[in-house]
């Protein structure tokens, strides 16, 4: 399970429930079949290092198009029966780009990363069976960007995978699929 | 002349699960209501679909809908990975949930097969308030809770969830 102390935190404004307690979220994800699969969704494939350091705050939703029927469940619906969703606490990583596979990051750079959970006045929330960054390793990382948040992990099994002393990337859970450092390196130049 | 009588007996094995999948954060019996939602017919039409589908498993599944119920929906558009998510409070018969969907991930990721996307969603999400684990040890296409499924034509409970359902909760 995914809990994380924060060293710095906004104010969340979900559900906390008693002081004290544990707040589990349990998501359903995508899966991906292979590497080719998660490095052609993904936006941003880095190696980078997670920094020491790391923030709570809340995920709320994104505004969207107010007629898109997909997007705004709301979309069409009387102004008084629209119905608002909570926001979840979230915590995010600096991860330091070391070399970039895909996507506009240059190295060097400091990228945003979140995932669910982190400690909030007394709660802790945590994600069932994901696996946290840890300050300091170093990383293969599928990030989604997103214009308005912090990037996310394609997904908490196949997404995050570290890098032993000689620079091999591993699992993080079964569902991880395997390659090496030249796989990525061949899908990064079109091969 | 001889009449024989063939008798063939033939034992029905079920098909059910290799091991225990069972969610924690389930509730306390199959029978619970959720909190009435209101949102445009692209979202109501498959999310009350999936409330059909478990209803019409042979289970004693039956989720239905109450002003009061302390479960709840939320669907709006957030900026993560994730289509669904499922989230317990409190414990025992005093157990209730809520689930959110992401309209973000669902639009982006169904093509032409949004509904249907959203139905084996929320479909999925109900799955856990019947106490499912994600991803039991079977074949993508022999289960709603397995996430590499294909949402696009899996949107019912299969055998396997419904044996897991009968077998949590035949004791209670």
């Amino acid at each position: 399970m995914l809990g994380v102390s924060g060293c710095a935190a906004d104010a969340p404004t979900g559900d906390t429930g008693p002081t004290g307690s544990v707040v589990d979220y349990h998501p359903d994800y995508p899966s991906y079949e292979n590497l080719a699969s998660l490095y052609e969704q993904a936006d941003v494939v880095i190696e980078a290092t997670i920094e020491p350091g790391t923030k709570v705050q809340n995920l709320t939703p994104s505004k969207v198009s107010e007629s898109d029927p997909q997007l705004n469940p709301n979309a069409g619906m009387p102004s008084g029966q629209q119905q608002a969703s909570e926001a979840l606490v979230v915590t995010v990583f600096q991860a330091k780009a070391n070399r970039v596979f895909k996507g506009d990051v240059k190295p060097g750079a400091l990228v945003p990363v979140k995932q669910l959970g982190g400690d909030y006045q007394g709660v802790t929330y945590r994600e069932t069976d994901a696996v946290a960054l840890r300050s300091g390793t170093g990383y293969i990382l599928f990030l989604a960007l997103f214009p308005d948040s912090p990037a996310s992990l394609l997904n908490p099994d196949q997404a995050q995978y570290p890098l032993d002393a000689a620079g091999k990337p591993g699992p993080v859970s079964a569902e991880a699929v395997t390659f090496t450092v030249a796989d990525l390196e061949r899908l990064s130049a079109g091969r | 002349m001889v009449a024989a009588v063939i008798v063939a007996t033939v034992t029905l094995q079920p098909v059910g699960p290799a091991r225990a999948t069972y969610y924690s954060g389930g509730m306390w019996s199959a029978h619970f209501p959720i909190r009435s939602y209101s949102y445009n017919s692209t979202w109501q039409v498959p999310l009350d679909r999936a409330l059909t589908n478990w209803y019409n498993t042979p289970t004693a599944a039956w989720i239905e809908k109450s002003a009061s119920a302390p479960s709840w929906l939320e669907a709006s558009s957030f900026p993560d990975t994730w289509f669904g998510l499922y989230t317990p409070y409190g414990s025992g018969s005093g157990r209730y949930f809520r689930i959110q969907m992401n309209s973000r991930t669902l639009s982006a990721s169904s093509g032409g097969n949004f509904a249907n996307w959203v139905t084996s969603s929320f479909t999925h999400e109900l799955g856990h308030a019947l106490s499912l684990n994600d991803n039991p040890p079977v074949a993508a296409s022999a289960s709603l809770m397995r996430h590499d499924r294909n949402r696009a034509t899996l949107t019912t409970p299969q055998q396997y969830d419904i044996n897991d359902v009968n077998n949590f909760y035949s004791s209670r």
